[in-house]
């Protein structure tokens, strides 16, 4: 796919330096090159040559050039478009899915404080990529979770409840129950890919305490991406949040935390403390 | 109950090393949030201090709970464990 104003570039070249990362540098200087145009179109094998290509070029040494790199400037803007493009087809049936979630858990019973929480969003690009270098055999239209969709439910009951309703009601894809087998991570939750519309829509079932556990592990991540390392206690914060999340599913299934698990989560906690790096609590709220 | 069209959508700025969320509300209209996203994502290329994330839901409240990382950073897990088992 070519536009006039990448054509306008081509002719320049790429004239700055290409950081690593997920950024591009400064490629075009339109305001939003990465912005589908009306009525463009791409084919599933051009959408996953773009992913692959992007994948190949967030991997490269540091400071090779398109050129370096046996592509062109041109084509990594067309790559970007592409899988933007891409996403944007899951937009509605996400919506779909987003709307019939909130029916069923409805239908459950499975408000929170009277409302019922259910989100859909549609996978940040940056996300997206880390997904393509993680999991280098996995093309780009196979991947399950660029429309996500998330209920909070009261309690493991309700989630369980809406779990069979989906079952019984929707065509399943795929199912990851990380209830009955937790991530290394000690991430919980009931994971469900449904296809609406012949798109791929992944959906979370969490409890509030999956969620609450969760959140706070992608929180102490994000600013450990920025720079906060737990550095050599990492160790001790993930031993601490398996921990957590042993406790919370017990809480869930209504059980007691045994005088073992209240001491490991006192052990976990003073060894962790200090490297959580937690924020200090805002002066404005 | 609620259909697909009257999902609300919205566009979040989250700053990490603050801790604050801006969010641009486009009510119903999707393909607008839509072009809105990839045209900050676009801008904001070199930011890895922001995540910016496109949400959708019945209203923003719903979005300040479920995204809760987003929107408070006081309370945290620990909050709900039962009242005595962590003693710091």
């Amino acid at each position: 796919m070519k536009t006039a104003t990448h054509d306008e570039q081509a002719h320049r070249g790429p004239e700055t330096s290409w950081s690593a990362g997920h950024t591009m540098a400064v490629m075009v200087r339109t305001p939003d090159p990465f912005k589908p145009p009306a009525g463009a179109v791409f084919s599933n094998g051009e959408v996953n040559r773009a992913g692959q290509l992007l994948r190949r070029w967030y991997l490269r040494p540091q400071g090779q050039t398109p050129e370096d790199f046996g592509t062109t400037f041109d084509d990594l803007v067309d790559a970007m478009i592409a899988v933007t493009w891409w996403r944007g087809l899951h937009a509605r049936p996400l919506s779909r899915v987003a709307a019939n979630l909130r029916y069923h858990v409805a239908s459950e019973g499975g408000e929170v404080d009277g409302r019922v929480d259910v989100t859909q969003r549609l996978k940040r690009r940056p996300t997206i990529f880390n997904k393509l270098e993680r999991e280098p055999t996995m093309q780009l239209t196979q991947m399950w979770d660029i429309g996500g969709v998330r209920a909070r439910l009261p309690s493991l009951r309700h989630l369980l409840a809406v779990s069979r309703r989906l079952k019984k009601t929707w065509t399943i894809a795929r199912t990851k129950d990380y209830i009955a087998e937790p991530r290394d991570s000690g991430y919980r939750a009931m994971h469900h890919v449904v296809r609406r519309n012949g798109r791929l829509i992944e959906v979370q079932l969490r409890t509030i305490r999956q969620d609450a556990w969760a959140n706070q592990v992608e929180d102490d991540g994000r600013r450990q991406s920025i720079g906060y390392k737990f550095g050599r206690g990492e160790e001790d914060v993930h031993d601490y949040y398996r921990v957590v999340s042993e406790a919370f599913a017990a809480l869930d299934r209504e059980e007691d935390l045994s005088a073992e698990l209240v001491a490991a989560i006192n052990e976990g906690y003073a060894r962790a403390a200090g490297k959580l790096q937690r924020r200090q609590p805002r002066e404005d709220s | 109950m609620m259909t697909e069209a009257e999902i609300q959508h919205f566009l979040i700025v989250y700053d990490i090393p603050t801790g604050k969320a801006q969010v641009r509300n486009f009510s119903t209209d999707y393909d607008a949030a839509q072009a809105a996203y990839a045209e900050i994502e676009g801008e904001m290329r070199d930011r890895g201090d922001l995540d910016i994330v496109l949400v959708g839901a019945d209203s923003l409240e719903t979005v300040k709970r479920t995204h809760s990382s987003y929107f408070q950073t006081e309370e945290t897990f620990e909050s709900l464990l039962p009242a005595g088992v962590l003693s710091r």
